[in-house]
């Protein structure tokens, strides 16, 4: 990225900031901290994705503005310093806010010299040229072009609605390979990136991540869908806990991910399981089918103040950089199927989960600081953290995790994953309490 | 014989062909074509028409769907530069011209959309938008075909619960415009795994998106009682031979021409499972299916008659034979109907699959005068083959499919014939 476009950016950002932080910092107690930091969460980061910019890039329509701006000001102002005075060969830069100029800034071609025009100036300029600002009708370009020749390499375009940039971290990965060998998770998404190859352990899907559940999963995914096969490997990631897992199966399912709509269904079979493999042959749980709806929805997030509007404060540490944040929300149905194995290894089943044990409100919030770049077109994030819920009369789940990354080849985190407790046989003198447990997973992850 | 075969066709075509448009059509050996078929990268293209289009009402260009493809021209005599873009469906595409496509898009979007040296993204060269815009239609149709729909109402009658295919396709949610990018779905039967309608004994309840579709299945809900005119059993090998249907669930994602879909069930204690039993000592039904397939287009049109394509695919299902007990319990049975033992409850079976279809050109409507197919479903120990034709008009059609099982089992006949009526709109 040039130079120039640096300092645009810059600019902008502080731009950006000044809109949010109106607050005088020192009577800001904690509490106000927090509650600030839940507004901006749910509210600025909405106004934030609803503004849109670009930069002019023909030289006639910047003459067509400048001009009569220029006339304008020298009016109002006939000792206004030079410094003030965009000249016509400047580039222009234009930031909506709704449907309206927000601002409009003058970049002076050698220097990168930016100036924001006055808006009480412009306002006063012939009602046609304004209108064609708007119309967009001349040739044009985001202000930052990297931006646009980077998210194309089949990685990340959908970043400009606020989704894909956030999406990726959950669906698969923004560079060629990752390693995860502790949670025993491997993906390949060779350039330009259209498909990619995981294999990974857990359900974390349906809230039994890493060692709460003994499956295996090979996932062969594109921008929206993913086909996987569910595989009885045994488990070998590296977590720490008391646990009960769900047993192992074969099986498979399809998922797909959309800008605002996701969901998947799976179907497993306990199939050939040997007594001896069982983690626990009187008493097995394993997921018969699955079925996940949910609606999401990304934001951009800025805890960060500007100091330019908050004169002799400084600026706030944010307890999150900035970044996005998606959360999803939707249901989930894992039925499961509870039964015991025989030393002839032949499966008994003793009881199906009904609605309550199988029904759970699903919650997820997921947060990735803001990208930066490695090795051509990779992408890192130097934080991502996510908390997920399943809600259910019976069967509650809880799972987050962290992941912080040292640089863009090496990050660490931990995994912390909870199950409740489901009653099997309830009221029968072979009444089960299965207890999964709760588990905790260091995160190693390579990238490549 | 086959001359008059080749006359009869012919005569289809020219009764149903009008004149192309002059419009859009441009001579194919000076213009790069193809269509992006990214998803993201739609998206941005799509996100930049929709402001140029609200921004400037007086140039009267019609709003950007998200089903609508973006086809993009680039003359061979000036490379690099994005010549046309066009954008919609059905043979009715919006036209963006050079100098319009500098306003509409970002410079940089521009270039990685010419993609100099290559392009890095999904998208798929045609240039039948250019040499025929009509042809456009019969792709689409293909394209559609067993994923997605090219109207927002189909409905089609033909079966014992009446509706054997309905999809809905929502642009208004309480008064509001949304994106067309979900429909709702019913579908009774599966004509890829060798079940057309209702032969198959469930239905599906669903959502349906041109990269998915997910939901529910049940069995068929019966609102005819006892005649059902629609499914005519020509031979019947075994007496009283159905598959009764059970509760279960159901998925299919595109993975660009390839799809794969997942079905199970499961009979059970279900307030709709157990009332349509209808012979307790030999329930068989479908509990688990996986179906992978991929398309073959035959861009060319076949001496003027029409157009082909072909799929192939690779079908496994399993059959579980239950009895329902006096206790109303199920227990797993090892007998057929005619008293041979089965090796196990359930029957495995799994073979590729060949399809092939033709239609003739699509014209003003949303689907061909004539569609035909015939395909093979070679399982064995249960080999069967349909073929079958439809005839649209305007909005209206009529659908034969005629299924011959070459073994002899316990859940269909020999001989099958399906017969439905359609609408769309």
């Amino acid at each position: 990225m040039s130079p120039k476009n640096k300092n645009l950016k810059k600019d902008f950002t502080h731009y950006n900031k000044s809109k949010s932080i109106t607050m005088n910092k020192k009577n800001r107690s904690y509490v106000d901290n927090v509650k600030v930091a839940l507004l901006m969460i749910f509210c600025q980061s909405f106004i934030l994705s609803q503004q849109k910019s670009w930069r002019c890039i023909d030289k006639n329509f910047q003459e067509k503005l400048i001009g009569p701006y220029v006339d304008i000001l020298f009016d109002d102002d006939p000792d206004v310093e030079n410094d003030f005075v965009p000249s016509e060969d400047d580039g222009l830069v234009i930031k909506l806010k709704g449907g309206d100029v927000d601002a409009i800034y003058s970049i002076t071609g050698k220097s990168g010299r930016q100036l924001s025009l006055r808006m009480d100036i412009y306002d006063r300029l012939d009602q046609e040229i304004k209108e064609k600002l708007l119309k967009r009708k001349y040739e044009w370009d985001h202000i930052d072009p990297d931006v646009v020749k980077f998210r194309t390499r089949g990685r990340n375009v959908f970043e400009y609605s606020d989704h894909k940039a956030i999406r990726d971290y959950s669906w698969w990965i923004r560079n060629q390979l990752t390693v995860n060998p502790f949670l025993h998770t491997y993906t390949l998404r060779p350039a330009p990136g259209v498909y990619s190859l995981t294999f990974k352990q857990g359900d974390e899907e349906i809230g039994y991540s890493t060692k709460l559940s003994r499956n295996s999963r090979l996932i062969i995914a594109t921008e929206p869908t993913k086909v996987f096969l569910n595989i009885p490997w045994k488990p070998k990631g590296i977590s720490y806990g008391d646990v009960h897992p769900l047993e192992r199966t074969a099986g498979g399912g399809v998922s797909f991910d959309m800008e605002k709509l996701g969901g998947m269904i799976s179907y497993n079979r306990i199939g050939k399981l040997n007594y001896s493999d069982a983690f626990d042959p009187e008493h097995i749980v394993y997921n018969d089918w699955t079925g996940i709806i949910y609606w999401n929805r990304s934001f951009s997030l800025d805890m960060s103040g500007d100091p330019e509007n908050s004169k002799g404060f400084k600026r706030r540490n944010p307890w999150l950089p900035k970044g996005t944040q998606r959360i999803i929300a939707g249901v989930t149905y894992a039925k499961l199927v509870y039964g015991q194995i025989d030393s002839t290894n032949n499966f008994t089943q003793l009881e199906l989960s009904d609605f309550a044990k199988s029904f759970s409100v699903l919650l997820n919030w997921t947060f990735v600081s803001q990208p930066a770049r490695f090795g051509g077109y990779n992408d890192y994030s130097k934080l991502k953290g996510n908390i997920q819920v399943h809600y259910g009369g019976e069967n509650s789940r809880f799972n987050m995790g962290f992941l912080r990354s040292i640089n863009s080849s090496l990050a660490f985190g931990l995994n912390i994953g909870w199950a409740g407790s489901i009653t099997f046989l309830e009221g029968q003198d072979d009444q089960y309490v299965w207890e999964p447990g709760f588990v905790v997973s260091p995160n190693f992850t390579w990238r490549f | 014989m086959m001359k008059k075969y080749t006359i009869f066709f012919y005569l289809i075509s020219m009764i149903t062909s009008v004149i192309a448009k002059d419009n859009g059509i441009l001579n194919p050996q000076m213009y790069n074509v193809w269509t992006i078929e990214e998803p993201a990268l739609k998206i941005m293209v799509q996100e930049e028409i929709e402001y140029y289009v609200g921004a400037n009402p007086e140039d009267s260009m019609r709003q950007i769907s998200y089903n609508d493809k973006v086809i993009i021209i680039e003359s061979k005599k000036n490379p690099g530069n994005i010549f046309e873009v066009r954008y919609g469906s059905s043979g009715d595409y919006q036209s963006i011209d050079e100098k319009q496509v500098k306003w509409v898009l970002p410079k940089n979007l521009r270039s990685e959309i010419i993609g100099n040296p290559q392009k890095k993204y999904f998208y798929v060269s045609d240039d039948s938008y250019i040499r025929d815009v009509q042809n456009s239609l019969e792709r689409e149709y293909f394209s559609n075909q067993f994923h997605w729909t090219g109207t927002d109402l189909y409905i089609s009658s033909g079966s014992k619960s009446i509706i054997d295919r309905f999809i809905f396709r929502p642009r208004t949610l309480g008064g509001m415009s949304i994106n067309a990018s979900n429909a709702f779905s019913i579908k009774v039967g599966d004509e890829l795994l060798g079940y057309p309608a209702g032969s198959k004994g469930n239905m599906n309840f669903g959502l349906l998106s041109p990269y998915y579709e997910m939901g529910i299945q049940t069995p068929i809900m019966e609102a005819l009682a006892d005649d059902n005119l629609s499914r005519v059993i020509l031979e019947e090998g075994i007496s009283n031979s159905y598959l009764h249907g059970g509760i279960g669930g159901y998925g299919k994602v595109r993975l660009y021409q390839f799809h794969l879909q997942l079905g199970f069930a499961e009979m059970g204690e279900n307030m709709f499972v157990k009332p349509n039993v209808i012979d307790s000592a030999f329930v068989d039904y479908l509990s688990l299916s996986v179906f992978a397939g991929y398309d073959f287009n035959f861009e060319k049109p076949f001496l003027r008659l029409g157009y082909f394509k072909a799929m192939l695919g690779y079908g496994f299902y399993q059959i579980s034979h239950k009895s329902l007990t006096s206790d109303n319990q199920y227990v797993e049975r090892f007998l057929k109907r005619n008293g041979e033992t089965l090796a196990e409850s359930i029957t495995t079976f799994s073979s590729p699959m060949i399809r092939l279809d033709f239609i003739t050109p699509i014209k003003q409507s949303s689907a061909p005068l004539l569609h035909l197919f015939t395909q093979v479903n070679p399982y064995k120990g249960n080999r069967s083959w349909q073929a079958g034709a439809g005839i649209n008009i305007r909005s209206f059609g009529i659908d034969v499919t005629y299924k011959h099982s070459v073994d002899d089992v316990d859940w269909a006949p020999r001989d099958e014939l399906f017969l439905s009526i359609n609408y769309s709109y």
